[in-house]
C-alpha cells in the first residue's frame, strides 16, 4: 500500500509519528509531510525563495530532514526543527546562486483576479514585504517569522534557533523596525 | 511593561483568534507604531499561502519516500561492497601467511634469527620436560616432510643440514 493513501487525518502528535517513522513506518513520514508542508512552503517563500523553488526546496527539506531523523530530539518543536533546515537550505542556495538572481520576487505570476488594480497594490505590498523579509539579517527573519506565522513563543524560538528568548526578543523588534520602514 | 510591548506580545494570539481589550484597541487605534507592527504582522501571517496551497502532498512525499529508499539501498550495496573487499584483502593476507615463506632478509638467516629475537619470558620458569610438553602441543608437524623433521638435539651439522634443505 502506497504510504501516502488514505486521507484520514492521524492525531498522533509529532514525536509519536517520529518514533513511528524511526520503526519503519513510511506512513508515520507521510503524515508528517501532510501536517507541515504548508508552513514549510510558506516560510521558504517568505524567505525570498522563488515560487517556482519552494516545492523542490520543500522537498529537499524533508529528505533531510527524515535522513537525519535522529538530530530531532525534541527540545524544539518538530515544525521548527523543519524550518531551521529549510533556513540553512535556502542559505545554501543562496550562496550557491550568488551572482545570479537570487530572490525571484518579480517572477512572480500575477493572479487573474476580479480587482486588477487592488490585487496589483496588494501584490506590491507582498512584494515590498517579501523584499524586506529576504534582506534581514537570517536571525532576524527567523525569528519574526516563526513568531509571525507560526505564534510561537520566544522560549520555543529560542530553543528552535540556538539562541536565548531575550535575544530573540531583540531580533524580533529589530526585524519589525525595519519592515515597518519598508512597508510604510 | 508599557502598552506597546503588551500589544506586540500580544499578537500572536490576536491573530490565533483571540480578541484585543477595550484598552489595547484603543491604544492601536491611537499609536502609529503598533499599529504598523500589527500590520507588519498580520501580512507575515498570510505570506505565501496561494503557493503553499498549490503544494501537493501526495506528490511530495512520493518523492521524499523514493529518494530515501534509494539512499538507503545505495547505503546497503556501499557497505556490502566495503564488506566484500575487506573479506577479500583479509583472504589474501591468510592465503599469503599460509602458503607463502616471507622474503629472506638481505643479510641472511642469521640476522633473521636476531631481528626476530623474542622475550618469552612466561617460559622461562618452565623445566625442561614442560617445555618439551608445550612443544608437542603446539607443532603438529608431518613427518614425513624431511624439512619440518627436526632431531631433538641437534649439532653443527644437523644445523648446517636443515640450513640446507631450507634454503635448497
Amino acid at each position: 500500500m502506497s504510504a501516502t493513501a488514505g486521507s484520514k487525518a492521524d492525531a498522533r502528535p509529532d514525536a509519536d509519528l517520529v518514533a513511528a517513522y524511526r520503526g519503519g513506518d513510511e506512513r508515520a513520514a507521510a503524515e508528517l509531510v501532510k501536517r507541515h508542508l504548508a508552513a514549510v512552503g510558506r516560510f521558504l517563500y517568505s524567505s525570498g525563495a522563488g515560487p517556482t523553488d519552494v516545492e523542490d526546496l520543500v522537498q529537499e527539506t524533508f529528505f533531510r530532514a527524515f535522513r537525519r531523523i535522529d538530530g530531532w530530539r525534541g527540545e524544539a518543536s518538530f515544525r521548527s526543527w523543519l524550518f531551521t533546515i529549510a533556513g540553512n537550505l535556502h542559505k545554501d542556495e543562496y550562496r550557491r546562486r550568488r551572482g545570479r538572481q537570487v530572490v525571484s520576487i518579480e517572477d512572480r505570476d500575477l493572479p487573474d483576479r476580479a480587482d486588477p488594480d487592488g490585487d496589483f497594490a496588494a501584490t506590491e505590498a507582498e512584494d515590498r514585504l517579501r523584499q524586506g523579509l529576504a534582506g534581514l539579517p537570517r536571525l532576524q527573519r527567523e525569528v519574526f517569522l516563526l513568531r509571525a506565522q507560526e505564534g510561537r513563543s520566544y522560549q520555543d524560538i529560542a530553543v528552535a534557533l540556538g539562541t536565548t528568548p531575550g535575544a530573540a526578543r531583540v531580533h524580533y523588534h529589530h526585524a519589525v523596525k525595519r519592515l515597518k520602514e519598508l512597508v510604510r | 511593561m508599557n502598552l506597546c510591548e503588551q500589544l506586540s506580545d500580544r499578537m500572536p494570539a490576536i491573530a490565533a483568534g483571540e480578541q484585543w481589550s477595550a484598552t489595547e484597541a484603543a491604544h492601536l487605534a491611537e499609536c502609529a507604531g503598533c499599529a504598523a507592527e500589527w500590520a507588519v504582522f498580520t501580512a507575515a501571517r498570510v505570506l505565501g499561502a496561494d503557493v503553499a496551497a498549490s503544494l501537493s502532498a501526495h506528490h511530495i512525499t512520493e518523492r521524499v519516500l523514493g529518494r530515501l529508499r534509494a539512499d538507503r539501498s545505495a547505503a546497503r550495496a556501499r557497505r556490502r561492497g566495503l564488506a566484500i573487499v575487506g573479506l577479500a584483502a583479509a583472504a589474501a593476507v591468510a592465503l599469503a601467511v599460509w602458503t607463502g615463506s616471507p622474503p629472506r632478509p638481505a643479510g641472511g638467516i642469521t640476522r633473521g634469527v636476531a631481528a626476530a629475537d623474542l622475550s618469552l619470558v612466561e617460559l622461562d620458569s618452565l623445566r625442561a620436560p614442560e617445555l618439551e610438553a608445550l612443544l608437542h602441543s603446539m607443532d603438529p608437524t608431518d613427518d614425513t616432510d624431511p624439512l619440518h623433521t627436526v632431531p631433538s638435539v641437534l649439532d653443527d651439522g644437523d644445523l648446517d643440514g636443515v640450513l640446507d634443505a631450507l634454503e635448497g
